[in-house]
This record gives structure tokens, sequence and C-alpha cells, in this order.
């Protein structure tokens, strides 16, 4: 198997030998995340590292808060979304990334 | 240490800092350290009725564990330069986790103690 | 090696207000030669801070020491309950807080304390106030869980216990 050792950008590019590997070949790419507190994010990646920090440009995300009522215990979800033109994201919320959706 | 490099060149800038209590503290970026622990200065918070406490500082100190966002002027970011030095950085954490454990142990954990990588990514900057 | 709580003066160039300190107070911050821009408490060492911590408690006192831990030991300390715009203090001395329960420390503005429109009551009445309001939370949050385990999901993992929760 080819390793990157020594190796140019070129074989950088494409062997994927551990997780974040994966996540390098979706920088310039529309990426999902999911994060802590039922909040989804899609944006462009353009800077990751070893904590699964990000930057995403053009970033909506979605908030999904459960609410009970009170009387009925009736189940309610309410979601909340906007949109923030370029977003630090700090890893420790993160559950998972998601590549751009394969055609 | 991208995110802290990346965060020196947004000194002086205007940020809205998120945190994970749902505050949003809107202010000029003063300084930040390894940790992203930030300074920010003249600050305003969205929502301050639900914090009254935060009526009466001015310029504060956030500890990095707590950010969940940063909301960032879009015009001061170069997406080129960081993508670059996102596979700079990348390069280098795999070379040292092959040398020694080090990388990988501090990886995933919100702050490492220590950071064994050779440090070149200090020529990440914002336009 | 150089840690969140004793970084470098904070662009000090910039014309930075809070370098009021006269050549009689020499500040520990001088005697540190590091990049500038890194964020410490170094130059808020003997001004009155609130201090932040995890549970949601604030506590406002001078600060007269700290280390790379971020502990910090705070004099004349009060700790200040507020329920919506009203406050209550409890006297608390000198106090050790630990860094990791800090989640945020701001400078006390005394300008921005007058225009804030909070108002001082007695101790007695916020606390009553407090639990109160407590009650009313806990009540929102077991109906909450109550409905949730008639679906059989045990929600034990409450954000709204520890807000800070990684």
């Amino acid at each position: 198997m080819a390793t990157s050792e020594g190796a140019g950008d070129h074989v950088q590019e494409a062997t994927v030998e551990e997780p974040l590997d994966l996540v390098r070949l979706c920088l310039d790419e529309k990426i999902y995340v999911k994060m802590r507190h039922d909040r989804e994010l899609t944006g462009t990646l353009f800077a990751y590292d070893q904590h699964l920090n990000m930057i995403l440009g053009d970033v909506h995300e979605t908030i999904t808060v459960t609410e009970v009522d009170s009387e009925t215990y009736e189940e309610m979800y309410k979601e909340t979304k906007r949109t923030i033109p370029m977003l630090f994201v700090r890893g420790d919320g993160v559950i998972l990334i998601s590549p751009p959706t394969r055609a | 240490m991208l995110f802290y490099s990346f965060f020196k060149s947004l000194v002086g800038k205007e940020i809205v800092v998120e945190l994970k209590n749902d505050m949003s503290l809107h202010g000029t970026l003063d300084s930040v350290d390894q940790y992203l622990n930030m300074k920010l200065l003249d600050i305003a918070v969205t929502d301050a009725e639900k914090f009254p406490h935060m009526l009466a500082v001015k310029n504060i100190f956030i500890r990095g564990s707590v950010i969940r966002y940063v909301h960032l002027p879009a015009e001061e970011v170069d997406v080129q330069q960081l993508q670059d030095a996102s596979r700079r950085d990348a390069e280098q954490a795999k070379h040292s986790t092959k040398t020694g454990a080090a990388a990988a142990a501090a990886a995933g954990k919100g702050q490492p103690t220590k950071d064994t990588r050779p440090d070149q990514s200090d020529k990440v900057a914002a336009s | 090696m150089f840690s969140m709580w004793n970084g470098a003066p904070p662009g000090g160039g910039r014309g930075d207000p809070r370098n009021q300190r006269g050549p009689s107070q020499p500040n520990p911050a001088n005697n540190i030669n590091l990049p500038s821009g890194t964020a410490h408490l170094l130059y808020e060492l003997d001004k009155r801070l609130l201090f932040w911590l995890r549970d949601g408690r604030t506590f406002i006192g001078i600060l007269k020491s700290l280390d790379q831990f971020g502990n910090v030991v705070v004099a004349e300390t009060i700790e200040r309950i507020y329920v919506d715009k009203e406050y209550g203090d409890i006297e608390r001395g000198i106090c050790i807080l630990r860094g990791e329960n800090l989640v945020l420390v701001g400078e006390w503005d005394g300008f921005r304390e007058q225009q804030s429109g909070t108002r001082s009551r007695d101790i007695q009445y916020i606390l009553t106030r407090q639990a109160e309001e407590e009650e009313k939370r806990l009540k929102v949050k077991e109906g909450f869980q109550k409905a949730m385990r008639e679906r059989g999901l045990n929600i034990r993992d409450d954000p709204e216990d520890d807000l800070f929760i990684k």
C-alpha cells in the first residue's frame, strides 16, 4: 500500500489511511455536520484540524428543539433555521461529518 | 496551531462568539491563546435580558472550551490560504504520529497540553 | 511553556486603555515576553472582575492571584444572584476559584452597571424568588422527562443541568 511518507501532494490527495484523510478530501466541498444538542450544519469546508475544529462558509444551520406540552404530554418539534456566511465550529461539539452527497 | 494562528490574524476585527449556553457575544477580538481562549473588547450580548449579569461588563475573557461557534467576518478570511494550511497541517500531524504517539493521544481532546508538531502553520493569515 | 493565563501584553501598542498601571506598580505581565495578542488575565490583577462559573453562579471580586491552571484568588468577593433584573448579594470574603469551573471573566464596568437597569434587593427576597424560579424550571423538566419515559426514552443527560457540558 502506498504511503504518503516523503511523497508529494499528488499522493497525499489520493490516499485515505485514517478517518481524517476523508475530511481532507472534503476541503472546498459542501459537507453536512451533525452537532451535539440537535444541531445540524451544511456548508463549504475551508479549514479543519485534528480536533475537528472547522471553518465553514455559507452555512445553513438547523436547530431542532423538542418540547412537551405540560397538559397533553404531546411532543412538539420546533425547527429553527439560519444562515451564517463564515463560521468557526469548535470540534468538541461535532458528532459526525458527511462528505458531499454522492450522485 | 492552525486555528490559533488564524484567530491571531483576526485580532482587532469584530466577531460574534456563541457559547454552549446559547449566549452570543459581539465584540472586538483583542487576543487569543493556544487553547482558543479569547479576550473580547466592548462586548454586546444578544438577548441580554436572559443574562443580566453580563450587563455590567465591557471587556471579557472567555474560556475556549465553552465556545460553540465563532461567526467570522467573511471578507477577512482568505479561504484558499486556509485550505492550503489545513492540508499542510494534516501532513505534519501524520508525520508526528509516525514518530510518536503523543499527537494521537492529543487528537480528539479539546485542549491538548502540548503540541508536538513542528510549528510551520504560522503562515496562515487572513488577508 | 506558557499557558492561557500568563501570555503577553495584549496589543499594548494599539493605545490599550488598560495600560494605566503606574511605574510604582510593577505588573508581572511585564516580565513575560511573548507574542502580542495572547489572551491572559495578568493585566486584570487588582481589578474588580466578574467571574461566571460553569454552574451559572456569578462572583464579583478583586483578582489577587492566578496560576497556569486558571485557578484564581479573589478578594472582597460577593456572590451575586440575579433573578431577572434584580439581584441579591452574599459576602464570600476571600475565595479560590478552580480554573476549570470558570467559563467567563469580565472586567467590572461601573458605568455599564449604572446603565444596566439592574436593581439591588434584599437577599432573602432574592433567594425566595430564585427558589420559585427553580421550582418552575424543574416542573417543566419533570414533565418532559415523564413524557420521554412514556415513550421508552430515559433522558438523563439533561443539558440544562450543565450548560457547558462537553
